[in-house]
């Protein structure tokens, strides 16, 4: 077993085959070796995220490992698993700390399930939606923006 | 709370990756932050990744994904051009092929960058701007076809160093300026179309050294002066169109080498004095001439033909002193 801490001091008490699935704590406990029982401080995530986290990983503990990446294959943000949907089906600041987390415990495949998802809320918005969307200021002059637009005037043509 | 624009720029980039390069162009517009994602290399290559495979059997034509190219942003355009274009020898992009509605944009830099290149077509695409002087780094190019676009500015005058061409079409555009000498390098050169422009100053005498010529089209464009006895050189030419500029002066006894001559469109300047009868005895040859200050009489057999790709009733009406052409 592996002992993690979060930025907040909670300890959580994981198994290796989960805590392995972190390339972060896996090379961690590589360099410290078996013996020493030390919790492996992650000063960047919080514990109500570690704990999503650990619940993904949990999840996905029994997962046959990954094929080899087909170079000819086209990445696509449609092949989210149903578990997967349901899993992050959460509030945007949640969503966003997972991301930040997966990035930082170096967890591809919930990195890539964030990117996804937050891709798909965004397809299809206006410019308008997707502001609305993430509380995004405009930050453009009106002049600035025509321009911008102006230059991309010929996605809108399909 | 975190913010998704709080996210660090390698996961806005990962995010945006997803979506089409298109959709998610459209969005540059939303903040500074996306515009800077949406406009960086990063993205470029990530995004092309996701949506279109380096494995592409692709041919020389322009295909739809081709227009990230001609109208992305230039990172796109870098981008696109080394996963994709390089390894091209041959590009013959024209708008009309896929309906192209896009707006106008400029030569993208990056094509002086496919030096694989040997024929070079990107006609009705839309094209403002002057033609970039890094294209000299084109250097195999044999075929230069920029016609039917609206470029403007000079013709540069590095052009003259692709000593390989063969065609230079630079047909239907808004270049101004004279015709560069530098041009006088190009002797391979056997397509010479310049009409259509708004070149001007004198027809140069250097265009008669560019022996291997076959075609000449430099009308409608506002170019004077006398047309150079040299071009009597040019014994490889079939048509010679210089008609609506504002030339002046005889029309030289030496065209009467132009053996193979079979278009010559004079039609349309200020010229003087007689058809050469020479001229009119080489065989096949039609010839328009209307609308200059000519004198002429009718004996000597003319035939007097309508321009090449102009259909005009013709009518021939001579008063003994001028002529001209009632249409």
């Amino acid at each position: 077993m592996v002992k993690i801490t979060s930025s907040d001091n909670q300890e959580f008490t994981i198994s290796k085959e989960i805590a392995n699935q972190s390339v972060l704590i896996k090379n961690m406990l590589e360099d410290v070796g078996e013996s020493d029982d030390q919790p492996i401080p992650l000063p960047n995530v919080s514990g109500a995220i570690l704990q999503k986290v650990i619940e993904y990983a949990t999840m996905h503990k029994d997962d046959p490992p990954p094929a080899p990446e087909d170079e000819t294959k086209l990445k696509t943000s449609e092949d989210i698993e149903e578990r997967d949907k349901e899993f992050m089906q959460l509030d945007q600041g949640t969503m966003f700390e997972i991301i930040l987390a997966a990035n930082y415990l170096d967890m591809k495949n919930l990195l890539d399930l964030g990117c996804k998802t937050v891709a798909n809320m965004i397809k299809g918005k206006s410019v308008e939606e997707v502001r609305k969307l993430f509380n995004i200021v405009n930050d453009f002059t009106p002049e600035e923006e025509e321009q911008i637009r102006k230059e991309n005037e010929w996605c809108e043509d399909r | 709370m975190t913010l998704f624009i709080d996210l660090p720029f390698e996961l806005l980039v990962a995010v945006l990756a997803y979506i089409g390069p298109r959709e998610a162009l459209r969005l540059s517009s939303v903040c500074s932050r996306l515009k800077t994602v949406l406009y960086s290399i990063e993205w470029a290559a990530e995004t092309l990744a996701c949506h279109v495979s380096p494995h592409i059997k692709r041919t020389f034509l322009l295909a739809n994904h081709d227009l990230l190219f001609l109208n992305g942003p230039p990172q796109l355009q870098t981008t696109y051009a080394r996963m994709y274009l390089m390894p091209l020898g041959i590009i013959v992009w024209s708008g009309s092929d896929i309906g192209y509605k896009a707006g106008s944009a400029a030569l993208p830099a990056a094509l002086c960058s496919l030096t694989n290149l040997t024929i070079l077509t990107l006609s009705a695409c839309k094209r403002v701007g002057s033609i970039p002087s890094e294209l000299k780094n084109l250097k195999l190019l044999r075929a230069l076809d920029f016609s039917n676009n609206q470029l403007s500015g000079l013709i540069p005058s590095d052009i003259g160093s692709l000593v390989n061409l063969e065609y230079l079409i630079l047909s239907n555009n808004e270049f101004e300026g004279p015709i560069p000498s530098s041009l006088a390098n190009l002797k391979g050169l056997t397509k010479l179309l310049l009409n259509g422009n708004k070149l001007e100053g004198h027809l140069p005498e250097f265009l008669g050294q560019l022996k291997s010529l076959q075609q000449l089209a430099l009308c409608g464009n506002r170019l004077e002066g006398n047309i150079p006895s040299s071009f009597g050189q040019l014994s490889q030419l079939v048509l010679l169109d210089l008609s609506h500029n504002s030339l002046s002066g005889r029309i030289p006894r030496e065209l009467k080498n132009l053996e193979k001559l079979t278009s010559l469109c004079l039609n349309d300047n200020h010229l003087i004095g007689d058809i050469p009868v020479e001229i009119t005895r080489l065989h096949n040859l039609k010839i328009n001439v209307s609308n200059n200050l000519l004198r002429q009489d009718l004996t000597s057999g003319i035939q007097l033909h309508e321009a090449l790709g102009l259909v005009l009733g013709i009518v021939l009406v001579l008063d003994g002193v001028f002529n001209f052409l009632g249409r």
